[in-house]
């Protein structure tokens, strides 16, 4: 079952498209990585699948509904980001309270255990939290809920490197117990690429690639020689990424589909081969064209 | 309902303070998390912990036990299926085939072993290592570990 | 499969109301303050009348909870106006709710607030002739209006209440037509106002005048009453309209 569709999807602000034809499709109980550079579109893709924004044209569905002003949709899914608003007379465990009437599939021990692993005090205030307890509390929420569609959006910003590695391990426990659709947002996809199925890269508002994360693991291949030995094996090939270093040594990242022989001879030419990390490949992939002529050492020196 | 539910936040709690109930996988990028779950399986079914027709971890187990998504451990279980290492009981889950330490057996033979060999004549040839010199480093290494056995 | 949960709007309505009780109690406290506020200001009196003759010396001295009445329409024009702005709109999207049912439990809590604005209104003019008796020590007081009566106590309580919520929504339409376009900061009190000069200015048709004798000259209360709800369920709607094509968070 698909769960969300987007077709033609335009969100247009004045003088740019945040989104520009993009059409894609999740299918249930995956759990989906969105990546991107900063104005890639991640934000506005989202917050147009939880209907808070309406998209310009296009067609968008979540559970088969518009989402925009569905009651349905927003019964079903939950949105979380770093600039959460919670009413600010409300305590933390009001706010707890609030949403377990609001959310049928609510798991109070689950709030509740988290709330105190975490620290939290019942009479605190979410508007006084620090950065990164604000995003652990609303981690809490965002997974007590347990709703079908569940969207975080840069959920780990402020969180202590030991706290992320928490969240990724409850993200995972909680979707393996009670699975769902899960759409997550984030800088750091090497953090939580292990757990992830599904990777959707965004650039510029458009759809760079969709595919599953061992796929995209091993979608390329980093190869490191002398430039002239490189060269006959790259006549006709786009390289993904270069980077010069040493005298005359290149390494080169392209698509991984050379040919057992292929393999082979460059390795006996004592060509090294090496993984491309799917983190990296996706900054590789989202570098602009500019900054692909001129690298940062070109403007550094 | 209750019980359950406090067990499970229990072992969840303990489970991302004791690294030692995890396993730790090699995320340098060089092998695919899924091949790195296949190779743990095989290595559990040589050294005998997992015997012929014994039920194999489902991938939620294998998932919640490598801290990875269901879907990576399900293609590393797919994965030993169609080499026939282990076979599909519907709705009941995977189980160790009567061949299996003999296929695991060939493959890395005719496979790993084959392509670390061609790395070793590759570095004898860029070190000007003639064949007998090389196979003698071969014999001298598996005296010495039989020495090492006894 | 997964199982959607089905919500239906009156219940989503509902909870996001009992919410709003908690959550909005800011707006209830800032009417004890408004009110008090008025009170101070009437203690002064409105008017003055003083004769003496043949050696007598007449004072009389004119308290009125006008200004406690004004105040509190006041309040309850700029809470509603409070309620629609941004953050307290991303408050209601926190939860489950869509355009709809976040005006309507905004609507019933405004509701709510004016009965309870207009109740403390009422009490806090019986609290001004009490501080007028005791603290100020005119011993002479004469009551007139509102305690008059039973009947007229209830009529002039719920007519407070009425005009409360009527106010209210104004308020609240404005809120909403701001939230389409800043500009409407500034175009919407020149509109206003520019209008309402212009409208009295003209021969034939007087704006206040006509509005005056429309709500307040109405001797029938429950033809009062109609007209009131009447006029603050247009408001709302032309709110709930323009609302409906509003973005959250954007």
């Amino acid at each position: 079952m698909k769960i969300i569709e987007c077709r033609q999807l335009t969100k247009a602000y004045r003088g740019f498209n945040a989104l520009d034809q993009l059409s894609c499709t999740i299918e249930e109980n995956k759990l989906v990585g969105l990546v991107g550079r900063n104005g890639a579109g991640k934000t506005t893709l989202m917050k147009i699948l939880s209907g808070m924004l309406k998209g310009t044209s296009g067609e968008v569905k979540v559970f088969s509904h518009r989402p925009f002003n569905s009651l349905l949709v927003s019964a079903n899914s939950i949105f979380i980001d770093d600039q959460m608003n919670f009413p600010t007379a409300l305590s933390l465990a009001e706010i707890l309270e609030e949403s377990s009437r609001f959310y049928e599939h609510w798991n109070e021990e689950l709030a509740w255990h988290l709330f105190d692993y975490f620290g939290f005090h019942k009479k605190e205030h979410h508007k006084n939290l620090s950065k990164g307890k604000e995003s652990t509390f609303n981690m809490i929420v965002g997974l007590a809920a347990r709703c079908p569609l569940t969207i975080f959006d840069e959920p780990t910003t402020g969180m202590d490197a030991a706290v992320r590695k928490d969240f990724y391990r409850i993200l995972l426990k909680d979707y393996l117990a009670y699975p769902r659709t899960i759409l997550l947002s984030t800088h750091h996809l090497e953090e939580v690429e292990d757990q992830l199925e599904e990777v959707l890269l965004l650039d510029r508002g458009k759809k760079v690639l969709h595919m599953s994360i061992e796929e995209l693991r091993e979608l390329a291949i980093g190869l490191k020689g002398k430039r002239e030995i490189l060269a006959p094996f790259l006549a006709d090939r786009n390289p993904i990424y270069t980077e010069v270093f040493g005298m005359g040594d290149e390494y080169i990242v392209t698509r991984n589909n050379f040919s057992q022989k292929e393999k082979q001879e460059m390795k006996r030419e004592g060509i090294q081969f090496s993984g491309v990390s799917a983190s990296d490949l996706c900054i590789y992939l989202t570098t602009s064209e500019s900054q692909k002529r001129r690298t940062l050492d070109d403007i550094l020196n | 309902m209750q019980v359950a539910v406090i067990y499970y936040i229990t072992t969840l709690m303990h489970q991302f303070r004791e690294e030692g109930e995890q396993v730790i996988l090699n995320t340098d990028g060089t092998k695919p998390i899924y091949l790195q779950i296949a190779d743990w399986i095989e290595n559990e079914i040589l050294n005998g912990d997992l015997a012929e027709d014994k039920k194999v971890y489902s991938q939620y187990k294998l998932a919640d036990m490598y801290n990875i998504n269901p879907a990576t451990a399900a293609k590393g279980l797919t994965k030993l299926a169609e080499e026939g290492i282990l076979y599909d009981r519907r709705g009941i889950g995977k189980f160790v085939s009567s061949e299996a330490i003999k296929i695991i057996k060939d493959k890395r033979k005719n496979h790993t072993l084959k392509s670390m060999v061609e790395d070793l004549v590759q570095e004898a040839e860029r070190l000007d290592m003639s064949e007998t010199e090389l196979i003698l480093l071969i014999k001298e290494t598996k005296s010495r570990n039989k020495g090492g056995e006894e | 499969m997964t199982s959607l949960t089905e919500v239906r709007t009156s219940e989503v309505i509902v909870k996001q109301y009992q919410y709003k009780l908690k959550a909005y109690m800011g707006i209830l406290t800032s009417l004890v303050t408004v009110q008090l506020l008025g009170l101070l200001f009437s203690l002064n009196g409105v008017g003055f009348l003083s004769t003496g003759t043949l050696g007598l010396d007449l004072s009389i001295k004119y308290y009125s909870a006008d200004m406690i009445i004004i105040f509190t329409f006041f309040w309850g024009f700029m809470s509603a106006l409070l309620m629609t702005t941004k953050a307290y709109r991303e408050d209601d999207f926190a939860f489950i709710t869509n355009r709809f049912s976040s005006n309507m439990s905004s609507v019933a809590f405004i509701a709510t607030a004016s009965v309870i604005g207009g109740l403390t209104a009422i009490m806090a003019g019986f609290l001004l002739r009490v501080v007028v008796y005791f603290i100020l020590g005119n011993k002479e007081v004469i009551g007139t209006g509102l305690a008059s009566g039973p009947l007229a106590f209830t009529t002039g309580l719920l007519a407070m209440i009425l005009l409360v919520f009527l106010f209210s929504s104004l308020g609240y339409l404005a809120g909403i037509i701001v939230q389409v376009h800043r500009v409407f900061v500034i175009l919407l009190p020149v509109l206003f106002f520019g209008g309402l000069q212009y409208l009295s200015s003209t021969e034939n048709w007087n704006l206040p005048a006509f509005l005056y004798e429309f709500y307040f000259q109405e001797s029938f209360f429950l033809l009062f009453a109609a007209k009131v709800v009447a006029s603050a369920a247009l408001v709302f709607t032309i709110a709930l309209w323009i609302s409906d094509q509003l973005e959250v968070k954007k």
